[in-house]
This record gives structure tokens, sequence and C-alpha cells, in this order.
């Protein structure tokens, strides 16, 4: 490949965060550059706080929907403050403590991020019914009259859906295992629209 | 410029002041926003030294970490500093300014007026590009700070980089960090601009004097940022 300009960017597989660590050297001169690449996270402090082991059920909800909030603020820009809010609210009452059966984990944050990622990139106008499963995800739900999409979201980008529809007076189940990025194109055929659009639902 | 989607992640000012403050002052302020800012988490340092006869484990206090209910707002009591922190969706400087001048009223009450030895404005921003699979993106398109890297044969995977200089106004120094970054949304490249304008020399110690070297500092910041970005990042925040 012969690219003339000179600042193009092409995201690689592995994403890199900030500097990477070079080949180890021991010259003072490479001392000297391992010093300047570890003192590159040290400006004015960030508030975002380290991970810490949860002890109990109710530290383990209280650390999950922690979490979930610092994972919605780095993207919360994409999201409309009411929508947000809600949904919020719907967590809070998800994971409230007193509610939560103790043999349970809370969903984990990795499941919770692709959710987050699937409802930025799929932009449905309705929210999503929440439930937790038993292996840790989030699961979401729409439904319209009789017609029902469930979405568990999986670590990585992945979602275990499954749907069931009347079409031509003929009911229709449908289920699958689909990246984010491919689930408006596999969901096309049912028109989702039909969960995500409906108009007497509060929009985002 | 104000945007209806600042591609700010964080915003922080922290005032770090000599000497230390007491354990006892920092848990009393906690108790008094607790009702604001009901999440509280002490902040410690752990040392583990390992010697011929054992390990030995020793705990440092840095303070209390105030978060309100929905994690957005954040403030750290240390021992060493008062860290003022908002998180993304940013609500504007005045709302923030507002907010941390008011918490830092309870603290002046209760730790008194110290001298500081730094005062930091820090803003974190994230630009996201929307991108095809395997889109290249020209990242001069988007920022006027950018490597360059002639005659490498092909688009660069990741990059660092990194600017400390004065201001040359107002004693203060930038330092100023663009990297690409793991983006957290699908379909999309994201880059980071993250400038912390700081003075460490002849600093103000009346509130009021204080309050407006930080309206200038966040006025220095906005000045970089703009001179950083193009008018092709300026229409993805609109």
């Amino acid at each position: 490949m012969n690219i003339a300009a000179e600042s193009f960017f092409r995201p690689a597989p592995v994403p890199v965060l900030l500097a990477a660590s070079p080949t180890a050297g021991f010259g003072r001169t490479s001392l000297a550059i391992a010093e300047r690449l570890k003192g590159l996270d040290r400006p004015t402090p960030s508030s975002l706080p380290r991970s810490k082991q949860p002890k109990s059920t109710e530290e383990q909800l209280y650390d999950a929907l922690a979490s979930f909030k610092l994972h919605t603020a780095a993207v919360a820009m994409h999201l409309d403050r009411d929508w947000r809010y809600r949904l919020f609210r719907q967590f809070d009452s998800l994971l409230a403590a007193e509610d939560w059966d103790v043999s349970d984990q809370p969903p984990s944050v990795e499941s919770f991020s692709t959710f987050l990622r699937m409802l930025i990139f799929l932009k449905p106008l309705r929210r999503p019914g929440l439930g937790a499963s038993s292996d840790r995800t989030v699961v979401a739900s729409w439904t319209t009259g009789n017609d029902r999409l469930t979405m568990e979201c999986l670590p990585d980008d992945g979602i275990r859906w499954h749907l069931s529809v009347l079409i031509d007076d003929n009911r229709e189940r449908a289920a699958g295992l689909t990246p984010v990025q491919r689930l408006a194109n596999v969901l096309a055929p049912y028109q989702p629209d039909r969960w995500f659009n409906a108009d007497n639902v509060p929009a985002r | 410029m104000a945007y209806s989607k600042a591609p700010i992640t964080e915003a922080v000012i922290e005032l770090r002041h000599h000497g230390v403050v007491e354990p006892e002052a920092i848990d009393k302020v906690s108790k008094l926003l607790s009702k604001e800012y009901p999440f509280d988490e002490p902040q410690q340092h752990l040392d583990i030294r390992i010697e011929q006869n054992g390990a030995r484990l020793e705990t440092r206090y840095l303070g209390r970490r105030l978060s309100s209910i929905d994690r957005t707002d954040i403030f750290v009591l240390g021992v060493e500093n008062f860290i003022s922190s908002r998180l993304a969706p940013y609500s504007g400087w005045d709302e923030f300014i507002a907010r941390t001048a008011s918490v830092w009223d309870v603290w002046r009450n209760q730790v008194g007026n110290r001298e500081f030895s730094r005062i930091g404005v820090r803003f974190v921003n994230r630009i996201d590009i929307p991108i095809q699979k395997d889109e290249i993106v020209d990242i001069e398109k988007y920022l006027n700070l950018h490597p360059s890297a002639p005659g490498l044969g092909g688009p660069m995977s990741a990059f660092t980089l990194q600017i400390t200089r004065p201001l040359g106004v107002d004693d203060c120094n930038l330092l100023l960090t663009s990297a690409n970054v793991p983006s957290p949304l699908l379909g999309f490249a994201s880059f980071l601009l993250d400038l912390d304008v700081s003075r460490e020399s002849n600093l103000p110690r009346k509130p009021e004097d204080v309050m407006d070297l930080l309206h200038r500092m966040r006025g220095h910041k906005n000045q970089v940022f703009e001179g950083c970005i193009t008018d092709a990042a300026r229409e993805l925040f609109k």
C-alpha cells in the first residue's frame, strides 16, 4: 500500500491505550524514555477510581452500579440526558439490594458495555425492559402487543437474541448469536421498528 | 464556543496545597456534604514491603472521594489537595465552577485558607469520529496537532503525542496529550485531546483571586482547544 499523506490512522485490531511500551533498553536514554512514558499518566489527577475486590452481595451490587454509571459517563455525550437518567433509574431498581437474590452475582461490566454499545449503535427510541441472567449478563427486552424481542448482552459485543412475531397471521420465532454490528441487518426482516419506534412511549 | 455534544469526558480542577490536612477535618467535611454527595469512599495508599523476615503492609490515608448519586460529580478531599471533577455529560463551565466554589467554601471553612503549591485546570476531550469498517482516518482533517511520519508506507495504528510548554500568560504551563484511545462506541475511531493548564508559582491565596485565576485558566484552555481542532471536528460536536 502506498499512501502519500502522513497523518493517516487505522485503528489496530487490538487497541493500544496511550503509550505502548517499547522493547526494553538499559542505556540512560532508554531509561529516560521509559520514565517519560510512565509520566504520561501523571497530569492533574483524574478522579476515576481504581478497582477493588467486592466482598458482600451488597458491595458487589454497589460496585456494579457505580461501574455502570462510570461506563455510561464515558459515552454520555451520545445519549439524551433524560434517556440516560431514566436508564439509571431502571438499573437502580434492577440492582436494588433488598430485591436481589444473594446467590446471584450482578451483571458484569463487560456485558453492560455491550448493552450500552448496542443501544448507541441501534438508537432505539424506546428504552428496553431490563433483566439480569445468572450468567452475569444484562438482558434487554422489547414487547409490542404479543411481539417480543429479547437480547442477552454477552461480553465482547455479542448478542444472543430471540424473538417472536406475528407475520401474515403466522407466529414466527427466531433466535441467533450475532455481533452488535450485524444486528440491524439480521433483525431487518422482522421489522424491528415495531419494538424500537412505538409512538406511545417517550422518545430518547 | 459551547457545543451541544461537547467531547469533554472529564473536567478537573485541582488545588494542591502546602502542608497536610488532618483526617478529622476531612471526615467532618465529608459529613457536611453527605446529602448532596452520598457516595463516600476512603482513599488509601497501600505499600507492601518484602523484607528478609517477612512482608509488611503499610497504609497511608490520602483522603475521601465523594460522588453524586449519578456518579458524575466527584470531589476528592485529600490530605494534600482538593479536587473537583465532572464526568460527561459536561453541563458547562458556569455550573462546574459554581459547584466547585460551593464545596470549596465548605472545605475552606473547616481546613482554613491554605497556601497553594499548584493550581490545575484539566479537560480531557475524546473526539469520536464515525468510521466504516477498515476505514482509514486522516487525523489532520480533525486535529491541527498530529503526528507526521513521512515515507513509512502505511497508516499508523497508534500514536501518543505530548507537549509541555509555558503558555506565556498568567505564569501558566500547558501539558497537552493527544493519542488514539480505544473507542467505547462501535463504528468510531476515537482520539484524545487532554489539556492540562497549571500554575505553580505566584499563586493567589484569596478565594476571589483563586476563582479569578481559574476562570482565566479555563479561557486559556479554550483557546488551546479551539486552536487544536478543525471545523470538521467542530461539526461532530454540534
